[in-house]
């Protein structure tokens, strides 16, 4: 392989694995403070993605859909604790599965009878399909934009956590939910603001995967759910830092065996990525990170 | 650990009982019902006993498995794609490797097949996931599901792609349709009352307290798992040699959420809410499917309500959970003590 290509590629995963970072820290920070996930996460990259198709429709431009999108994200992040996390706030576990699943179901059957079963197209101004080329290695404007929403997003967390009251609660209620409420935190408030995090983040996201796929549909949160899913599980669960890495790494795998698969394999990269992922928690059961070694940012 | 006598009782009157149901329903396939109605009522048997085998894992686990619909497709695929004539399997899937072509099997090799594939599968994935921390199960199994559904979908030289498999042959009667329930609701049963099913109890009660007693929590979670995956290949084996077409579709989040939402609503630690919920959510669906293509009551026109049995059964299960977390009839068998009863309302 030339070194072009070699570069195209690493930049090409990069990009994938910005979005795919957001998305599992989105997942892993409401995991960190309430040791739950919602199954219905991905419907907040599918409310952001038809609010944005929405407001193109009607002449809005793009750049001031965007944080309106991000806000029904947030929304819709909200509303999902409020239906199918704290009226069960006691029940076990597998009660807050099936009860957001429902949720994610509801909002898919929602958009069928309400908007349309079929795809919606969103158009995406000029001067994010330009391509910057650069040495023969070619630079979408798009992903350049995605890296740095990305990173920004993630400066934006971190100062949150570091520097914010709120911010301390949260990585305290990471450590000791029971705790940091001891400590005068009150739960309720907590818990919403970590669902409001994790809605930022997931619309954030969630207007950069519709500007990238340029369609939406009402199923379209199930792949960024189950991506958040992978990168959160080989990240070591609930820790951000590692929610990270894991999305990064989840992109190269991906790219990796989209470049070096043979062409008749290349439908398969899904499976095989997800077949990588169970033989990595194989050996290693708790992802990369450890328990111990566990700090939020 | 010991059998206890009384578990082992509390199951044989709940196996009288749910036996029984079976049995009515079979009879009254064999001598009343149509053709029509008794392919749904053959159905909702299959159907209601995959909940069962589902409920062995989830319910004495607590932990959620998506991936029981991929056992359920692979012994589906393997048991049609064994039972097909080679003359048949040559036009819609040349890529079968020739031994298991010109098999041509008969029902019992058939299923057995089914079962030893299900088994090397599952005994592969279960050993990372009795590791997991339970939390994440639930994210791995839907991955392992989403993993399967997706090859069945591509390897169309062996699966028929998105065509599925087409006239399977008819191997199964009403009474092989019994027998499986039979078997299924009697293995589910005893494995309930078992020690090892006790130990997963005591497991998904309380996670730390179980291993300071001394249970190998990783080992118990996998035997259940085992178990489960055998009866759900039983299950799916049968089914696939019933049902004579089916397509990869029909292994997807529909009919996984389907069959969870059976389970939970009936109550996902007792093996008589698996049979409950099945019936209800039946029952719904078959009310509801008539309103999914629009139709008209004295004049009044309803639209078109795409995926409303979907959005119903959501919308049920919020309600059901809200309302009692641990579904309908908690951990309470036909046959119990009822010792939640005594202890007040059941917790979980």
């Amino acid at each position: 392989m030339t070194a072009q290509l070699l570069i195209q590629q690493l930049f090409n995963a990069l990009s994938i694995g910005s979005i795919y970072a957001l998305l599992a820290l989105g997942l892993a920070v409401v995991f960190s403070v309430l040791g739950l996930l919602n199954f219905a996460y991905g419907e907040i990259i599918t409310v952001t993605s038809y609010t944005m198709v929405l407001l193109v429709s009607m002449g809005v431009p793009l750049l001031a859909a965007a944080p309106i999108g991000v806000i029904a994200g947030i929304l819709m992040s909200v509303f999902t604790e409020a239906v199918a996390f704290r009226p069960l706030r006691k029940a076990p576990a597998y009660a807050v599965v099936f009860s957001s699943f429902a949720v994610s179901l509801l909002v898919q059957a929602f958009i069928r009878n309400v908007v349309s079963p079929r795809p919606q197209g969103l158009a995406v101004p000029a001067w994010l399909d330009q391509v910057i080329t650069i040495g023969g290695v070619r630079f979408p404007a798009l992903s350049l934009v995605t890296i740095v929403i990305a990173v920004l997003s993630m400066i934006a967390l971190t100062a949150l956590l570091q520097k914010s009251k709120h911010g301390l609660a949260m990585r305290a209620a990471a450590e000791d939910f029971e705790a940091t409420r001891l400590m005068g935190a009150k739960a309720g408030r907590l818990i919403l603001l970590a669902f409001a995090v994790s809605g930022t983040l997931a619309g954030i996201a969630g207007v950069l995967w519709i500007a990238k796929t340029g369609s939406a549909t009402p199923d379209m949160g199930f792949n960024p759910l189950l991506q958040a899913f992978v990168a959160v599980v080989l990240g070591g669960m609930g820790s951000l830092r590692g929610a990270v890495a894991g999305g990064f790494a989840l992109a190269f795998v991906e790219v990796g065996l989209q470049v070096f698969l043979p062409r008749e394999f290349v439908p398969y990269v899904q499976a095989i990525s997800l077949l990588v992922v169970i033989i990595v928690l194989y050996v290693r059961p708790q992802g990369f990170a450890r328990r111990v070694e566990e700090r939020v940012a | 650990m010991n059998w206890s006598r009384r578990r082992l009782a509390e199951s044989a009157r709940t196996f009288l009982v749910l036996g029984l149901v079976f049995t009515i329903i079979a009879v009254v396939i064999e001598t009343v019902l149509g053709r029509s109605d008794s392919r749904i009522a053959t159905e909702f048997m299959l159907v209601t006993s995959m909940v069962i085998a589902i409920q062995v894992y989830v319910g004495n686990s607590g932990l959620v498995s998506f991936g029981h619909i991929a056992f359920f497709a692979i012994a589906a695929y393997v048991a049609g794609l064994a039972a097909l004539p080679p003359e048949r399997l040559a036009s819609i899937a040349p890529d079968v490797p020739a031994w298991l072509a010109n098999l041509e099997a008969s029902l019992p090799v058939a299923v057995g097949l089914a079962l030893v594939a299900v088994v090397v599968f599952a005994a592969f994935t279960g050993v990372p996931f009795a590791r997991m921390k339970a939390s994440v199960v639930s994210a791995a199994t839907l991955a392992l599901l989403v993993l399967v559904h997706s090859v069945i979908n591509l390897w169309s030289g062996v699966t028929h792609g998105p065509l599925g498999l087409v006239n399977v042959p008819d191997l199964v009667n009403t009474w092989v349709v019994l027998a499986t329930c039979l078997i299924i609701t009697a293995a589910a049963l005893l494995f309930r009352a078992s020690p090892w099913g006790l130990r997963l109890q005591a497991v998904r009660e309380d996670e730390v307290a179980a291993a300071a007693l001394g249970i190998p929590i990783a080992r118990t979670r996998f035997t259940g798992w085992m178990v489960s995956a055998v009866l759900m290949g039983l299950g799916g084996s049968v089914w696939a040699l019933n049902a004579m077409a089916f397509a990869p579709a029909q292994f997807y989040f529909t009919d996984t959420f389907a069959m969870l939402s059976m389970l939970v609503i009936g109550g996902l630690g007792s093996v008589t809410g698996a049979v409950l919920g099945a019936a209800i959510v039946t029952v719904l669906s078959e009310l509801l499917r008539n309103l999914e293509g629009g139709i008209v009551i004295g004049g009044l026109e309803i639209p078109e309500l795409p995926g409303i049995v979907q959005m119903a059964t959501a919308v049920l299960i919020l309600l059901i959970l809200i309302w009692r977390p641990g579904g309908l009839l908690g951990n309470d068998e036909a046959g119990g003590f009822r010792l939640s009863a005594l202890r007040g309302r059941s917790k979980s």
